[in-house]
């Protein structure tokens, strides 16, 4: 099984490295652009949540992904040290019926379940495991 | 990101976007994307040349599209590309902001 690994901290301004990561490790892996574009969504929708909502501490905090190709697609593995939280079992978002009523933000975790085929939380020794498949 | 603002005929403002719209981009462009629609009431936003949509850029399309709404003009997004499209259905913002395919048909559904 071909696999790469990054280990990111807790800033946002850390999204970007992530990306170029996700690209180049795309790239060597043979992954298709459309898959890698619904892959770097959920990276940095993910990623930018758990930075912004699971630590209440000024402490650093590595953020671990891994992306591998098997056999039903590509994965990728999101790994933190946050506050449990699993995103699947959030509501569903509603479509608002027009302008006047859409709410603003909410919407992070519903392209990410919109995007990925196959997706798995887990908590584990501390950490929150997240593996989204497309 | 780059953020340019164009004035054409009838009143109307083009901003053309060109970028990745995550959150690093979004926080390049919102203080000139609310400025440059603060008073605009027909608004194109042209969004051929952004490369990436992330939620923290529908929201800059969300507030401004609320804002300009709110007074009681008219703002479309123009052609987005396939990947950017399919982020933008998947949010539902392709029922709130129209998506037009080419500039004469945003030009009318913007026009008073």
């Amino acid at each position: 099984m071909l696999g790469e690994q990054i280990v990111i901290a807790n800033q946002l301004g850390e999204l970007r490295r992530m990306t170029e990561w996700l690209h180049d490790s795309g790239n060597v892996m043979c992954v298709a652009n459309d898959v890698l574009f619904k892959l770097d969504l959920c990276a940095n929708e993910a990623v930018a949540n758990i930075i912004t909502h699971a630590y209440d501490d000024k402490k650093h905090h590595d953020i671990i992904l891994e992306m591998h190709k098997t056999a039903e697609g590509t994965n990728l593995v999101i790994r933190d040290d946050g506050f449990p939280f699993n995103p699947l079992e959030m509501p569903e978002h509603e479509s608002p019926q027009g302008l006047a009523e859409a709410q603003i933000g909410g919407l992070g975790v519903h392209l990410i379940k919109r995007m990925v085929s196959r997706c798995h939380y887990q908590r584990e020794n501390g950490f929150n495991i997240l593996s989204l498949g497309v | 990101m780059q953020i340019e603002a164009e004035t054409l005929s009838g009143g109307i403002t083009s901003i053309k976007l060109a970028g990745r719209m995550d959150v690093q981009g979004a926080q390049e462009i919102d203080l000139k994307f609310t400025g440059y629609t603060a008073k605009q009431t027909a608004v194109i936003v042209d969004l051929s040349g952004v490369s990436f949509l992330a939620s923290i850029g529908i929201r800059t399309l969300l507030l401004t599209a609320k804002a300009v709404s709110g007074r009681g003009g008219k703002i479309v997004l123009l052609n987005p590309d396939d990947n950017v499209t399919k982020v933008l259905e998947m949010a539902g913002i392709d029922t709130l902001i129209p998506i037009c395919r080419s500039l004469d048909d945003a030009r009318s559904a913007v026009a008073a």
